[in-house]
């Protein structure tokens, strides 16, 4: 008996003990005046290394420490982990889609007097605005582009000149391409997500989120029929999916491997296409036309800061070096889009072949954020979109189900 | 034994050898796949259809070594090994007394342990997040080694192996003059080899690959589990994954949970002759 | 008298440590999303209005709730049986005076080593309608089988992805339990003219009960908390038609993408609860803790 409670005794005092001796390093706000901590996801080696770099030179000339923290997954569930236990960082990424919720929330402080706000993407900007008031400074975007694999179109009979640059003539032009393809090549690849027909949809004449932040599916004819032109697609084997029909692992190695010839895909592909598949010969241009409108989906992420940060000077300081000043040195080492239109222009990225076209989206482009029901409206497309592409329900059963599953979902959470 | 009767042994006899063998290489496949895999590009791994490799490639692996990769595996050594031996020292000393001491309240506890594992970690990972941050122990390996230390299930499969477990042994152990803890430490222990044997690899295999805690505990660099460094490598650009690195990481990061079980692995099948005669 | 207090006492100084950091690290954050199941919650910005029990009213009248039940129900009805009856036959054939047992025992165990990434890609590789077993069907049967788009089909391959990966992991539960039943059973019962089957079902299954009591248990735990396989073939969604819409799934849906925290701490607490029943008539069926005392 002795021998247990000395043990645990022990066992008490070591813990007791090893708490408070390594328990010191408390990241988050430190105490130091001259010190912010920025919390920011896993990402490529090009922009770990141009974040590092464009910080080092914004601690050179302000004389702020930025303490990076990296969080490389579920950054959105660490985050909040952190809002809930008090311990939030002075500065984070924000992304458009979630923006929503965490300015309701009341946790995000509003940026104001930024320099020149009239040089930034208006559809950026505006995607981190509530009320007027905006509460985030978008650091970098990506929009849609159409890629075209020009060894498999040559190999078909065609040039660059019969891609229709219109989606109703791109689907027929995919039909008859098809027909000289083999079984497990695609004339075009296609997502069913939300994410990436929400702007097409818009561009029918459809109002997915109105302005009372409630679902609208039913109420456009040509929304419907832009669905339908996938459900039929996907039918008659012209549309595929990369995973479910080709097992690729994504539409990138799809395309990177000559097993389609289509995907209209973000500028993230660049780099993957680049590095892994340097062989194949393509074409970048802008996202076809719906409805004689042009469309295109952006997403954006911005630099947001914490309601309850103590170091509002040196925070807002430093988002307004990072997409000001600084961000011509981010862009030009991470390989990414400027978001203010005074950087593209001194980059010449319009006078780029291949990332023009995604350039050009950024002034049209539907960003991808759109109240904080979004999640909500965008899982109940998913999840009934995907019905009618399986051919279980029709296009317009499918569409009604997913506006009552979301609205129904919506009025649950008041 | 009649003839009839051996001849039945026998074709059960090839009946089993025959599902060991088509069983065994049903698992092996996917595994000898992945080692492969882990020589292949990623442009290959994300095409999907090949078995060999087209062109043997090393990048994966030489990505990770040349990453802080010795720090990452001492982290999750040092993390596991700790967290080992407290679970088996603590979980089988919880198992023992749920099982063999007759105490006050003991049913309700047991059954109250069994409720906890039944609410789902979604929801309760905030709030342990949020203990952890109370406690200071944020970005410290401690909070792995804390909330990692005591597993409920093994308590509970412990107490299973020794509700079995012969009475006699004990009462000897006692008529000697043992105290109740030395004999749990010099008779249940060794006595409970296979038991300890098979917590100990799970706890191990548990530690090593826990990706969620690491992820919201921990956010320096230099304090990385080997999961988390490796997931770290392997992020290459938004909606693509270098491939090579994530399937060269996981044939590394099995390979101490290899040596683990080589070490383990003679108390899973002792010779049944011994079995039968020390109990 | 003396003699129990002196138990009581020993009992519980044996479960202290373990007490203890269960008390901190467990009881406290479960404690925490107690309440939170009866508010209405921002976790942002830590605010909370009570709203009794709402919460579980809106569960109720939400069809998504009884897709995630029945599909959730499905899984495990199948799955736990199979699991715990293979791994316990491949344990005993383990377990007899067989050849190369323990190399067999390593080439079973080796595959739970397999990260569970590339045993997505290999499961996609395998299931895609242009993989290797649609393709196989199709040319054996004449019939086009879509296993990922199909919603029956999609929660069968997630039931053999898990089946796959579990098996091992139970099989060296049962293998140790086995290391325990003394071979003079066997014996006997060899004496008695009983042969191989009749010793697995007069012995060794019933000297088993306390461990496949733990397997069982574990294996319904598990199963009713399904969540990886049914995130990765969904990408999260659930889809086609909520037909691989888990419970955890939907609980981390509520939490993440609907943000109410309160209804997600709601429905896991009704999960904890569905479980435990569940876990409690399966084994008063089965007598599985019957050697208890």
């Amino acid at each position: 008996m002795k021998t247990v409670a000395k043990l645990v005794s022990g066992a008490v005092l070591v813990a007791g003990l090893t708490a408070c001796g390594f328990s010191s390093e408390k990241s988050g706000s430190s105490k130091d005046d001259n010190s912010i901590s920025l919390a920011v996801w896993g990402s490529s080696p090009a922009e770990t290394k141009g974040l590092e770099k464009t910080v080092a030179t914004f601690e050179k000339e302000s004389g702020i420490d930025v303490k990076i923290e990296v969080i490389q997954d579920n950054f959105q569930d660490a985050l909040t982990a952190r809002f809930a236990a008090k311990n939030a960082p002075d500065v984070f990424y924000l992304e458009s889609f979630t923006a929503p919720k965490f300015i309701k929330s009341g946790v995000v402080a509003e940026l104001k007097d930024v320099d020149n706000p009239d040089d930034f993407y208006q559809p950026l900007l505006n995607s981190f605005k509530d009320e007027g008031k905006l509460y985030a400074l978008p650091k970098d975007y990506s929009t849609l582009g159409m890629y075209v694999n020009t060894d498999l179109l040559t190999k078909a009979g065609y040039t660059m000149e019969d891609v229709p640059k219109d989606w109703v003539g791109l689907m027929a032009f995919s039909k008859e391409l098809q027909g000289k393809l083999a079984k497990d090549q695609a004339a075009m690849i296609f997502d069913t997500a939300f994410a990436r027909n929400m702007s097409s949809l818009i561009a029918s004449g459809l109002t997915p989120v109105t302005d009372k932040n409630r679902a609208d599916f039913t109420s456009s004819p040509e929304a419907l029929d832009y669905l339908q032109s996938l459900v039929d697609g996907k039918k008659a084997g012209y549309l595929k999916n990369p995973s479910i029909d080709l097992g690729m692992d994504s539409a990138g190695a799809a395309f990177g491997s000559n097993k389609a010839v289509i995907m209209i895909e973000g500028n993230w592909v660049l780099s993957a296409l680049r590095q892994n598949y340097p062989d194949v010969k393509y074409e970048v241009v802008e996202a076809p036309t719906v409805n004689g409108k042009n469309q295109t989906t952006t997403f954006t992420v911005g630099y947001a800061m914490a309601k309850a940060t103590d170091k509002k000077e040196a925070a807002t300081e430093f988002v307004k070096y990072m997409t000001g000043k600084g961000q011509q040195q981010w862009s030009e080492i991470s390989v990414t889009f400027p978001t203010r239109q005074s950087v593209a222009e001194a980059m010449k990225l319009d006078q780029n072949e291949v990332v023009k076209a995604h350039v050009l989206g950024a002034e049209y482009g539907t960003v991808w954020s759109s109240g904080v029901n979004l999640p909500v409206i965008s899982t109940a497309f998913d999840n009934q979109f995907t019905a009618a592409v399986n051919g279980d329900k029709t296009v317009e059963q499918a569409m009604k189900d997913t506006e009552k599953e979301a609205n129904d979902e919506i009025k649950r959470q008041q | 034994m009649d003839d009839n009767m051996k001849k039945n042994n026998r074709s059960l006899k090839i009946i089993v050898y025959t599902l060991l063998i088509a069983y065994s290489l049903l698992t092996l496949a996917p595994f000898v796949w992945s080692i492969l895999t882990s020589f292949k590009t990623t442009a290959e791994i994300a095409g999907g259809s090949t078995f060999l490799p087209e062109a043997w490639s090393f990048r994966g692996y030489k990505t990770i070594f040349a990453s802080q990769f010795p720090q990452w595996i001492s982290n999750s050594l040092f993390v596991a090994l700790l967290t080992m031996i407290f679970n088996i020292f603590f979980n089988t000393m919880a198992g023992y007394a749920l099982a063999r001491i007759d105490f006050k309240g003991r049913q309700l506890l047991f059954s109250l342990l069994l409720v906890l594992i039944m609410v789902p970690s979604q929801v309760t990972m905030i709030p342990l997040y949020i203990v952890i941050s109370n406690l200071n122990l944020v970005d410290s390996q401690w909070s792995i080694i804390f909330t990692t230390m005591i597993n409920i299930g093994y308590i509970f499969m412990m107490r299973q192996f020794f509700i079995n477990f012969p009475r006699d042994v004990e009462e000897a152990a006692a008529m000697d003059g043992l105290s109740s803890f030395g004999t749990f430490i010099r008779i249940v222990l060794p006595n409970a080899k296979a038991a300890v044997a098979t917590q100990g690899i799970f706890v191990f295999m548990g530690v090593w690959n826990e990706f969620m805690k690491p992820l919201l505990f921990i956010s320096s660099p230099n304090k990385y589990m080997l999961t988390q460094g490796l997931n770290a490598l392997s992020k290459s650009f938004k909606n693509s994954t270098q491939w090579d690195v994530i399937m060269a990481g996981s044939i590394i990061s099995i390979i101490p949970i290899f040596i683990i079980y080589i070490i383990l692995n003679k108390y899973f099948i002792t010779e049944n002759d011994q079995s039968a005669g020390v109990k | 008298m003396g003699k129990k207090r002196y138990n009581t006492l020993q009992g519980y100084s044996f479960l202290t440590p373990a007490l203890l950091v269960i008390l901190v690290f467990t009881l406290v954050p479960i404690g925490y999303a107690f309440f939170m199941m009866f508010f209405k919650v921002d976790l942002l910005s830590g605010t909370r209005t009570f709203v009794g029990l709402g919460n579980f009213e809106k569960i109720f009248n939400d069809p998504k709730f009884w897709a995630s039940f029945e599909n959730t129900t499905k899984y495990v009805a199948v799955v736990v049986p199979i699991q715990t009856i293979l791994a316990m036959i491949l344990a005993s054939f383990l377990n007899s005076k067989i050849k190369f047992n323990r190399t067999f025992l390593t080439i079973m165990f080796i595959p739970t080593l397999t990260s569970s990434s590339a045993m997505t890609l290999i499961f996609m590789w395998l299931f895609n309608n242009n993989g290797l077993v649609p393709n196989v069907i199709e040319s054996v049967f004449g019939k086009n089988v879509q296993f990922l788009t199909n919603p029956d089909l999609a929660l069968t391959v997630i039931m053999i992805m898990n089946i796959f990966s579990t098996i091992p992991h139970f099989m060296i539960v049962f293998l140790s339990g086995l290391q325990d039943i003394p071979w003079s059973l066997y014996e006997a019962a060899q004496i008695d003219g009983a042969n191989k089957v009749k010793q697995f079902v007069h012995v060794t299954v019933p000297q088993l009960m306390p461990i496949t009591f733990y397997v069982l248990t574990m294996g319904i735990v598990g199963t009713f908390q399904i969540f990886d396989q049914a995130f990765i073939i969904s990408n999260g969604t659930g889809g086609p038609q909520n037909s691989t819409l888990t419970f955890s799934l939907y609980i981390y849906q509520l939490a993440f993408s609907s943000n109410d925290m309160g209804r997600a701490t709601a429905l896991a607490f009704m999960l904890g609860l569905i479980i435990f029943t569940v876990t409690f008539i399966v084994n008063k069926l089965l007598k599985a803790d019957k050697v208890n005392g």
